[in-house]
Formats: structure tokens, C-alpha cells, sequence
């Protein structure tokens, strides 16, 4: 088994000095914004996400190895280009992973605590599931074990995929080279992904790389004439971290007891967010539509942009 | 990840709120224009006027309950969380628990994300509320009352 470093765990340090960083930068210039207690539950939500994953590691390694001794297809070995080779793939299992996280109930359950924030910050970035390991999501990185990619490196890959991740959680960086927005995902692109607008539901999914939502057709660009609210569509109103970390498994809990059918069971897990047999409650795309419906049935441009706006002018 | 990897993260926590404590102050207040603003972005379907409203802001808490016009459309509970607003539509008041006592009442809600809304108030203002809050659970059609 190979011996590599946990990159995250490395980085502990830089990313606190970052967000102090980055506060002071916002103090000094207004161009990020942090309020205390969303930073104490963030930063408490990442802590609890690193020993959560501390304590089920041991499981999932365990599986992943099992998976990739028994079953590879081929042994790449070590070289430099298996490990780049791995970072695209894990990079593309993430895009999967992550739009599954938002499009099944099951998975959105552990991912939500990540969209919970009402800011966006470098604090955000580090508000983690603590219950990920509850839910399917390894899955999606069996197909690079059966490849014959040893899991170590795998694992690897995904701690510095994750590094990347922590600094696009930023209002302090507009945009960057165009050449740049277009292959990397950037805070431009994932201030769109972290908004709450009906418009932006859904969308920029990538970890690093963009070009799986332009493959995929889940890329929306940042719009000016419409800024970001961040949160989500239903805001949590609650600092309380166990509150945050288990709502939406409490919700699923009470629905999956309470559903008449063993269909709508299942549903209430792998149908998206939102979804109930009846209709009662809204899917991110039947937020969508009523959007869609409510801008196009003002008649005036200026009205209709008024319309639109009215989502991103409250806080 | 060892007790001193953990304690040194508390340590790093508290400092970071506190500097976010002291570098970014709430000073926002729950006014009525922020929160009809937000009011409506929570309730997009709801049709009202500002002045078909009945309002209850409590500054203290800065907690609110808004009662819209129709009564098929129940009512709004307000909270600030922070420096934001957050909002919840209650279709059905009747199913919320109202609680009295000496320093004001509380609004539960079988919601785990948002379980309790408190409101420190005096005497005449908890009968207004109360007023609103029964006006609210009242079958009569608000729209004509």
C-alpha cells in the first residue's frame, strides 16, 4: 500500500490563515463579508467533518482496496502519469458525485450542510458533511479502482482536488482570464453553484475542471444584472451544528415513515429534493419553471426584470 | 487526527469568530422594508399589498409574524439569524404552537430547522399578537374582514 500524505490535513494551517486573511481583506475593502456565528458553525461543521471522516476512513479504504486487489482490470503502478491520470478521473467521479449530490435526496442529505451558509466565504468552503460516508457516494470511484489505480493515489488526487476547491468560496476574486474561466472552475463559476437565485439552481457542478458542465450541459455563467444569494432555497433558521449537519436526514426519516407506498419510500430517497407524491412541496426545477412562468407573465422587459430581481435583493 | 490536532482546531475556531465578531458587527435591524423584501421572496406566490399586511415585529428578538390578506395563505414567521433574514410560510397556522408566559410567547413549529421564535414582550403587546396570531387561525376570509 502506497504511503502518501493526506493534503487536507496538511493544509489545515494555510487554509486558517487564509480566512483571516480574507476577513481582513473584506474589513479593509467591503468585498467579503463574514458575520460570527455562520463562521463558528462553518469552521465547527469542518472540524466535525475532518473526525467523522477520520473515524469512517479506516471502512472505506478498507472497501476500495478490497475492490481494486480483486477485481482491477490492469496494475498501473505508481508513474506520474497514473497519478494525472487519477486526478482527472477522480475529478470527473466528483462531478458525478457532486450533481447526484444535488439531484437524489439521499446524497443531498449529507451535502446540503455545505450549501447552508447564507454567506459565501472561505469560511463556506470548509463547512463539510459530517455524514458522507452514510451515503452511496464511493460508488462512483469504483470504476478507477477497477481501472487498476491504486486507491492511495486515488484518495490523494481527491484531497488535492479538494485544496483546489477552497479558494474559488470567494466574493473577493471577480473573474479571472477568460482562458482561465474556461477550463478551470473558478469563484466566478461557483458563486453561481452556491446561489439560491431559481435561475442558478443546479448548476457548475465541477470540482476543478468546467468542462464536464459544458460537456453535461449543467453550466450557467455568472450574471452580472443578477448578483448571487447565497443559502438555500429554504434557508436553515439555525446556528445549532447538529441541527445543521442532520435536518435533511431527520426530514427524510419522518417522510420515508409517514409514505403510504413502498414506491414512494424509495422515491423519497433517490428522487430529487423537494419531491413528494403529491406535489406539496418544490423540486429545484419546479422552482425553475414557477420562475420562468412568473418573469415571462410580466409584460414589460422592466417589469420582468423587476420580477427576477426580487430574489436577489433580500436579505 | 490526535487531541491536540483537535484542540489546537477549537482554539483556531474561536479566535476566527471572534475576529469576525469584531471586524464585521451586526448592525442590521429587522426593518419593515427588509422584511417585506424578504417576505416576498419566501412567498413568491402570495399577492399582497403592503398595506393588506398585518405586521408584528418584535425589535428585541427581531423576530416578526406576517398574516397576509388571504386566508388560504396563512402566515409568515420571521426571524433574523445572524445578519439575514430568514423566512417561513405557515399555510395552516392552526398547527402551530402558541406559548405564553411572563416574558413574552413562543412560536414552535414541528420544523427541525427552525423548531422555536421567540418574542420578549410586555402585556399589551402579547395581546396584539396574540390577536394577530388567533386572526390569523381564524376560518373567516381575511380578505373581506
Amino acid at each position: 500500500m502506497l504511503d502518501l500524505p493526506a493534503p487536507t490535513q496538511l493544509a489545515v494551517p494555510a487554509f486558517v490563515l487564509l480566512v483571516l486573511a480574507e476577513m481582513i481583506y473584506g474589513w479593509k475593502t467591503g468585498r467579503a463579508r463574514f458575520e460570527a456565528k455562520d463562521t463558528m458553525t462553518s469552521l465547527i461543521m469542518g472540524l466535525g467533518s475532518t473526525i467523522s471522516g477520520a473515524l469512517t476512513a479506516t471502512l472505506a479504504i478498507g472497501l476500495a482496496y478490497w475492490v481494486w486487489a480483486t477485481f482491477a482490470i490492469f496494475d498501473l503502478g505508481a508513474a506520474w502519469w497514473v497519478f494525472v491520470l487519477a486526478f482527472v478521473l477522480d475529478d470527473f467521479a466528483y462531478y458525478w458525485i457532486h450533481r447526484m449530490g444535488h439531484r437524489m435526496r439521499w446524497m443531498w442529505a449529507a451535502h446540503v450542510i455545505h450549501h447552508s451558509s447564507q454567506h459565501y466565504n472561505l469560511s463556506t468552503a470548509l463547512r463539510q458533511t459530517w455524514t458522507g460516508f452514510f451515503t452511496p457516494s464511493i460508488l462512483f470511484k469504483m470504476p478507477i479502482f477497477l481501472l487498476g489505480i491504486e486507491p492511495a493515489i486515488v484518495f490523494f488526487c481527491a484531497g488535492i482536488n479538494l485544496i483546489y476547491q477552497f479558494w474559488i468560496h470567494t466574493e473577493a476574486i471577480d473573474k479571472m482570464p477568460r482562458w482561465f474561466e474556461y477550463w478551470f472552475n473558478t469563484p466566478s463559476h461557483h458563486r453561481v453553484h452556491h446561489a439560491n437565485n431559481p435561475r442558478y439552481l443546479d448548476a457548475n457542478y465541477a470540482g476543478v475542471f468546467m468542462v464536464w458542465d459544458r460537456m453535461f450541459g449543467s453550466f450557467i455563467p455568472e450574471d452580472k444584472a443578477e448578483p448571487c444569494r447565497y443559502g438555500l432555497v429554504t434557508d436553515l433558521g439555525t446556528f445549532n451544528p447538529l441541527r445543521v449537519a442532520l435536518h435533511e436526514w431527520i426530514g427524510i426519516f419522518k417522510d420515508v415513515t409517514q409514505a403510504q407506498t413502498m414506491k414512494d419510500r424509495i422515491l423519497y430517497l433517490l428522487a430529487p429534493p423537494g419531491w413528494t407524491p403529491d406535489g406539496s412541496r418544490m423540486t429545484s426545477d419546479m422552482i425553475r419553471d414557477a420562475w420562468r412562468e412568473r418573469t415571462a407573465g410580466h409584460k414589460s422587459p422592466k417589469k420582468a426584470e423587476e420580477a427576477a430581481s426580487t430574489t436577489v435583493a433580500a436579505e | 487526527m490526535d487531541l491536540a490536532q483537535i484542540a489546537g482546531s477549537l482554539t483556531a475556531i474561536l479566535v476566527l469568530s471572534a475576529i469576525a465578531f469584531w471586524l464585521f458587527p451586526n448592525r442590521r435591524k429587522l426593518s419593515n422594508e427588509r422584511l417585506l423584501r424578504n417576505v416576498q421572496r419566501y412567498c413568491p406566490d402570495v399577492a399582497f399589498g403592503e398595506d393588506d399586511l398585518k405586521v408584528f415585529i418584535d425589535d428585541k428578538t427581531e423576530s416578526a409574524v406576517v398574516v397576509f390578506p388571504n386566508n388560504k395563505d396563512g402566515l409568515a414567521l420571521i426571524t433574523a439569524l445572524g445578519d439575514r433574514v430568514v423566512v417561513r410560510h405557515i399555510t395552516d397556522p392552526k398547527a402551530l404552537k402558541i406559548i405564553p408566559s411572563r416574558k413574552g410567547i413562543t412560536i414552535a413549529d414541528a420544523d427541525f430547522t427552525q423548531p422555536k421564535i421567540k418574542f420578549v414582550l410586555g402585556d399589551t403587546e402579547k395581546e396584539n399578537l396574540l390577536a394577530i396570531l388567533n386572526y390569523a387561525g381564524d376560518p373567516g376570509d381575511h380578505a373581506h374582514a
